[in-house]
Parts: C-alpha cells; sequence; structure tokens
C-alpha cells in the first residue's frame, strides 16, 4: 500500500482541475486547509505562551508579568497545554489523519463542508473555552480545564471532524489494509470514547474520591498514546517506506505491534498515581501496563529502526526534510517507550515522583514524536494540497535546527533536571531551599530553549502562509516533487 | 457501504454520510455501553446526596454553637455564669492583672492533697500495679484523657485532680465498664460528649487501671480492689447502654 496516487486513475480525472495534482487531493483541500492553518495558529499562540510560562518559572519575583491577573501562571500553563494539545496537536491530525486515509483508501471526499463545520466548531469552542480560562473559570483536572458544555461541544466537534478517516477506511476499495490505517482508525475511535467518558466520570456524574483521580491518569495516558501517539505512529509507518522506496523491515510483526499497543497503552495511565493513596492493585496495573508496553515498543523499533537502518536510509533520511523530521520523531517514540517503562516501576519511579521528569516525559512523546512528525508530514502534504514550492529552503533548515535543538534542550532540563532534583529530595540531609536552587538552575536553559521553538514554529509559519498565500495569489504553477 | 450506482438516481442519504452515521452510532453505542455500566456501579446518588446533606447539617449545627458561644451569655449546667469568648477575650486583654492570674493558674500547680472521700489514710499502691495500671491506661484511655490525665478541653474532660476520679471508685468502674453520656462538669468546664465503655478489659485490668489512674497525676485516692470492681459488674451486668450523667446525678 506505499505505491504512489499518480499513475492514471480508471475513473479519469476531469480536464479542468489542476494538472498535477490527484482529485482526492484536491477535494481535500478546502477542510485541510482549514486544519491546517488553524493549527499553525494555534502553535504559535502556545508558543508565545510557553516563553512567558518559562519566564514566570524562572524567576522568583514571579517574572515581567506578575500584575497582570490574566497571566498568572495557573491560568497561562492551563490554556497553553490545552492550546498545543487541543489547538495545535488535534487540528494538525485530523488534517493529516484525513489526508493519510484518503491517500491509502482512494477516498473522494465529497463532503468536505462537513468536516469544515467541524473545525469550525473545534476551533470556536476551543477560543471560548481558553477565553474562559483566561477569565478564571477551569477545572482543576489537566486537560479537562474547559467546562463541561465546552466539551461537549469539542466531541461532537471531533465527530464531525474526525470521523471521515474512518469513513475513508470504510469504503475502501480493496480488503487489504496497511499499518497506517490500522493506527488512525484506532486512534479516531479512541477519543471520543474516552474524551466523553473522562468528563461523564469526573465533570458530569463525578465518581466518588480517588476514582476520580484515577479516571483522570487514565484519560491523559489515553488521550497522549492512544489519540496522539497512535495518529503519530500513523504518519511514520506511511512516509518511512513511501520516501525510502522499500517495505517495512518485520512488517509480519506489526499487528501484534499494534494490537498489544492498544491494549497496553491504555492501562498505563495509573502508573502516574504510584504512592497516590488509590488501591495497590491500581497502581500496579499501570506498572505492568507500562512494562508490557515495552513490547509493542520493541516491535515497532524493529519496523521503524529497521527500514532506516538499512542500505544507507539513515543518510537518505538526513537529506529529505519530511525524512529528516519523521525519522527524528520515530527515534524518539523508542526513547519514551523505554524510559515510560523504566520508570513505571515503584523503585525508579519514587525518585523521580514529584519533579519535572513527568513533564519531559510527555514533552518527549507529544513534541519530539508527534510534533515532529507532523512536521514532517506538513513538509509533504502541504505542496500537494497547494500546488506550489515552500518558499525558502533556509527557513526550513532553520525551522529544523530551532525545533530539533529547542526540544532536544528542553528534555534534558526536564529530565535531567528532574532526576537531579529527584536524587536531592532522597537524600534526607539536603535542605529544601538546596533542592529549590538546584533545580531553579534548568531555568535559564528551559527559557532559551522556548525561545528556539518559537523561532522555529514563526519560521515555519512564514513559510507555510507564503506558500499558501502564493498558491491562492498566482495561478499554480503545479505540484512540487 | 455500496456506491449507489449512477442510474439509480440520487439517494435519499448519500454513501460517504450513510458510513459516517453508521459509524458515529457504534461510537455511540460503545460509549452508552460503558457509561451505563458505570452508572451501574456507581454508589447510588441518593445515598451520596443523603451523605452530603447530613454533612451540611452537621456543619451548619456545629457553626450556630460555636456563634452562641462566641457572642452570647449562657448559664452552665452547674448554674455558673459564662460570658462569651469575646468580651472574655477583650477584658482579659484590658487587664494585665488577669492576665498574671492565667499565668500563674496555668503554672504546675502544688500538688494539693484532695481529701479521700471514702476511704482511711491514703495508702501507696504497689508499684507492680502502677506498672500493670500504666499499662492498660497506655493501651484503652490515653488517646482521649492523654498522657498527662489532662483531656483535651472542651471535648474530653480531665482525670488529674478530678473528685469522681479519687472518690467512691463504683462511678468509674461503672464509667469503664458500660460508658457514660451526657453533660458533665469537671473542674469549671463542662463537657457534653461521650466517653465509650471499654471493652476487653478484665476485672484485674479496671482495678489496676483505676489504682494508677487514682495515685497518678496529682491524684491521691486509694488503691481499687479487684473485688469492687467484680461487686460493680455484677450488680450492672444486666445493663447495656451506657450511663447518663443524669441518672447517676452527676452535674
Amino acid at each position: 500500500m506505499t505505491q504512489d496516487n499518480r499513475p492514471a486513475r480508471p475513473s479519469g480525472r476531469p480536464p479542468e482541475g489542476e494538472p498535477r495534482q490527484s482529485r482526492s487531493e484536491a477535494l481535500l483541500r478546502g477542510p485541510l486547509l482549514l486544519f491546517f492553518v488553524s493549527s499553525v495558529l494555534w502553535l504559535l499562540a502556545a508558543s508565545v505562551l510557553a516563553v512567558i510560562i518559562s519566564l514566570e518559572q524562572g524567576s522568583l519575583s514571579g517574572g515581567p508579568f506578575r500584575d497582570s491577573e490574566i497571566l498568572t501562571y495557573g491560568r497561562l500553563v492551563a490554556v497553553q497545554h490545552n492550546l498545543f494539545l487541543y489547538g495545535w496537536g488535534c487540528n494538525a491530525f485530523f488534517a493529516l489523519n484525513l489526508w493519510l486515509l484518503s491517500q491509502l483508501g482512494r477516498f473522494e471526499f465529497r463532503n468536505g463542508w462537513l468536516a469544515t463545520l467541524g473545525g469550525a466548531a473545534w476551533n470556536l469552542a476551543l477560543t471560548y473555552g481558553v477565553v474562559q480560562i483566561f477569565a478564571g473559570q477551569q477545572n482543576g483536572f489537566s486537560l479537562m480545564e474547559f467546562s463541561r458544555e465546552v466539551g461537549l461541544v469539542l466531541t461532537a466537534a471531533f465527530l464531525l471532524a474526525g470521523f471521515w478517516p474512518i469513513v475513508a477506511f470504510a469504503r475502501r476499495p480493496t480488503g487489504h489494509t496497511f499499518a497506517s490505517q490500522w493506527y488512525v482508525v484506532g486512534a479516531s475511535f479512541a477519543f471520543p470514547l474516552i474524551y466523553l467518558l473522562a468528563q461523564l466520570l469526573i465533570l458530569w456524574m463525578p465518581a466518588s474520591g480517588v476514582v476520580q483521580a484515577i479516571a483522570h491518569s487514565w484519560f491523559v495516558s489515553n488521550l497522549l498514546l492512544l489519540w496522539f501517539g497512535a495518529s503519530a505512529l500513523a504518519a511514520v509507518y506511511y512516509f518511512l517506506p513511501k520516501l525510502l522506496g522499500r517495505t517495512i523491515s518485520g512488517y509480519t510483526l506489526a499487528p501484534v505491534g499494534f494490537w498489544t499497543f492498544f491494549l497496553f497503552a491504555s492501562w498505563t495511565g495509573p502508573a502516574a498515581l504510584l504512592g497516590a493513596p488509590v488501591p495497590l492493585w491500581v497502581q500496579s496495573l499501570g506498572v505492568v501496563a507500562g512494562a508490557m508496553l515495552l513490547l509493542p515498543v520493541i516491535i515497532i523499533a524493529i519496523n521503524f529502526h529497521g527500514t532506516l537502518s538499512s542500505a544507507g536510509g539513515w543518510a537518505r533520511a538526513w537529506n529529505d526534510t519530511t525524512l529528516r523530521f519523521v525519522s527524528f520523531g520515530a527515534v524518539a517514540f523508542t526513547l519514551y517507550g523505554v524510559l515510560a517503562a523504566a520508570f513505571s516501576f515503584r523503585d525508579s519511579n519514587a525518585l523521580v515522583r514529584f519533579t519535572s521528569f513527568a513533564a519531559g516525559q510527555e514533552q518527549l512523546l507529544t513534541y519530539a514524536f508527534a510534533t515532529m512528525v507532523l512536521f514532517g508530514a506538513a513538509y509533504f502534504v502541504l505542496p500537494r494540497l497547494t500546488g506550489s514550492l515552500w518558499p525558502s529552503a533556509k527557513l526550513v533548515h532553520l525551522h529544523f535546527w530551532a525545533t530539533a535543538l529547542g526540544v532536544a534542550a528542553t528534555l534534558v532540563a526536564l529530565l535531567g533536571g528532574g532526576w537531579q532534583e529527584g536524587a536531592l529530595l532522597k537524600d534526607a540531609t539536603v535542605k529544601l531551599p538546596e533542592v529549590i536552587r538546584a533545580g531553579s538552575a534548568w531555568y535559564p536553559v528551559l527559557t532559551a530553549a522556548a525561545l528556539l521553538l518559537l523561532l522555529g514554529h514563526v519560521a515555519f509559519a512564514l513559510n507555510a502562509f507564503g506558500m499558501i498565500l502564493k498558491s491562492t495569489s498566482a495561478a499554480s504553477v503545479g505540484r512540487h516533487d | 457501504m455500496n456506491e449507489p450506482s449512477p442510474a439509480g438516481g440520487r439517494p435519499l442519504i448519500p454513501g460517504q454520510i450513510a458510513s459516517w452515521l453508521s459509524i458515529v452510532c457504534f461510537a455511540a453505542a460503545a460509549l452508552i455501553v460503558v457509561a451505563f455500566a458505570y452508572l451501574a456501579v456507581r454508589q447510588a446518588p441518593n445515598a451520596e446526596a443523603e451523605r452530603r446533606q447530613a454533612q451540611r447539617d452537621l456543619r451548619a449545627e456545629n457553626d450556630k454553637k460555636a456563634q452562641v458561644l462566641l457572642t452570647e451569655p449562657a448559664v452552665n449546667a452547674d448554674g455558673t455564669y459564662r460570658i462569651p469568648v469575646k468580651d472574655a477575650v477583650a477584658l482579659i486583654a484590658a487587664d494585665n492583672a488577669i492576665i498574671s492570674r492565667i499565668q500563674a493558674a496555668a503554672a504546675p500547680a502544688p500538688a494539693v492533697p484532695l481529701p479521700a472521700m471514702d476511704a482511711g489514710p491514703f495508702v501507696k499502691a504497689s508499684d507492680e500495679q502502677m506498672k500493670r495500671g500504666a499499662a492498660v491506661y497506655a493501651r484503652t484511655c490515653i488517646a482521649c484523657h492523654q498522657p498527662t490525665g489532662l483531656g483535651l478541653p472542651p471535648v474530653f474532660p480531665p482525670i488529674a485532680n478530678a473528685p469522681i476520679v479519687v472518690g467512691n471508685p463504683e462511678l468509674p468502674i461503672k464509667f469503664i465498664l458500660h460508658g457514660l453520656i451526657g453533660p458533665i462538669t469537671v473542674n469549671g468546664m463542662t463537657y457534653n460528649s461521650m466517653m465509650p465503655p471499654v471493652v476487653g478489659v478484665s476485672d484485674e485490668d479496671v482495678a489496676d487501671v483505676l489504682t494508677y489512674v487514682r495515685q497518678s497525676f496529682g491524684n491521691q485516692g486509694n488503691a481499687v480492689s479487684v473485688n469492687q470492681v467484680k461487686a460493680v459488674r455484677a450488680a450492672t451486668a444486666a445493663r447495656t447502654a451506657p450511663w447518663t450523667t443524669a441518672e447517676l446525678g452527676l452535674k
């Protein structure tokens, strides 16, 4: 299923259509551009907020915005987190998943207005929720800060915007399926179910006591792994063989990897509750699932790194913009899986508990893996949608280096800093102010990293918007190959 | 899922939207099944609501009592007069003499031997018995009456320098065997809570712990014998409820 779509199709192509753009891409153009443009705008907003947050974190006196109630840390962090995941991540994966399954299922999307409606509803609800948080109304659950009505609208919008990949899968012409399709279908089913169930258990009919904490940890791990993680895995499974022109090595293992990933990843959440007053068996469940997650991680690593390692694959990946981002993400995913397994064990988890380590792990999954894969995919998909070239190669390089270095520095600061802080906290002879001083030494690194990421995102946005504007203003000059 | 044939005209619901609808229905069905399971195993909302209401009522009642203590004068059970806490605080703050008197009172008082009410000269109990009594005390009494015997005013009354404790041993034996409930004034302070019956203590334990209490914390009462405990236990064998202060004539 890695063949290109370009060979003549039996149905024929309308003569007045764009000459070198496939018909399914022409039909997808409207909704996909809406998703893409809004995702980049949210990404820019989130990265500006991330810079402000890092300044506030790094300053004992509260940073430059300490007198502004709207910009207090608690609100900014909630807004930034939600914008990054629901604004950038979800919008971008709506676009990428739909494009991917349209390609793989030869799907000609005739109801673009429904997806556009869903995208508009999604972004309006997101805006409303963010305004609410800025105004000081939020729920005390990470990634569920929006009021419950916003949650309902988001779910309805997801059904409109995010279910078309499944339609494309259901109406595929052949019985054969490919790994990317499994992961996208799984992810698209996972999101509304986990989101609505978590809303029900926590906001609408709250379970009593610690059950809420258990439900929340379950929700967060599922959202990050089964929606973001699985969607990004689908993209890697597509782009690696497509751009390297070879089959996935060890592909017969891929179904096992898929099913074990969906089975175990959904149970890793309670590992975040180790040491909390929840029943021990619930915590142990998280530990076991975290260790078992190694199985799909190893299989996926064999698939990805095996494909990349044969016949100079790494060198070719380095010289191809899309592959450079995507293989960065593939490595990050393996790293994430190993870390997640190693630090779900009780002893190692006790060392990094209550430190920035967990934030580092999440950053590894959502940025170093999912976001880098999304960037790579954008470099591949956007020229095909707009029918024009990326305006500036320099900006592409700037984008890669700024984001790669930025996320690497963030990870070193969060993971290394978390480890160091944990080791100091464990030592009873070290006083708490010393621990805090040691931790705050990392804040300049985090600020610099946030600035680097912002720089990279601005470069990406300039390039992307320049291309979109060029394609709509001038006559299209055909597709970039 | 079949594509409508071109000759068949426009279907009512286009094929793609029909697929979409069926997928949405599938997801909704899955959600409904799981949500129903959750609602079925979840604690009944009535019980939850009742528990919350009871908590709210209790809190409101306590707030009201506290408000009364703070703002309204009241008469104690023994007829003494009690002024509001805020007035008392103002009075104390205004008068250095009162403060020094309070400080003097709070200083450890010289052990004034209280008159033993029912018995002859004071006889010190054996070290053996005191040790056994201290062990029982640490096991059963210490949580409320504290290691110092001073209790935790205003909830748990003191047993140090308390006339009831060193008086006729019949009363404390009764308290230990069956508990005590109702308002009681000890050393000028009124307590209104409940002492639960102490289960699992033998007659020897009761005698030892009472002897220990009557000869510790500055108390000077004579030892309690096992026979006294046996007699009280036999006399009150039929009793199941805690004693009330009213029926014992205590105030």
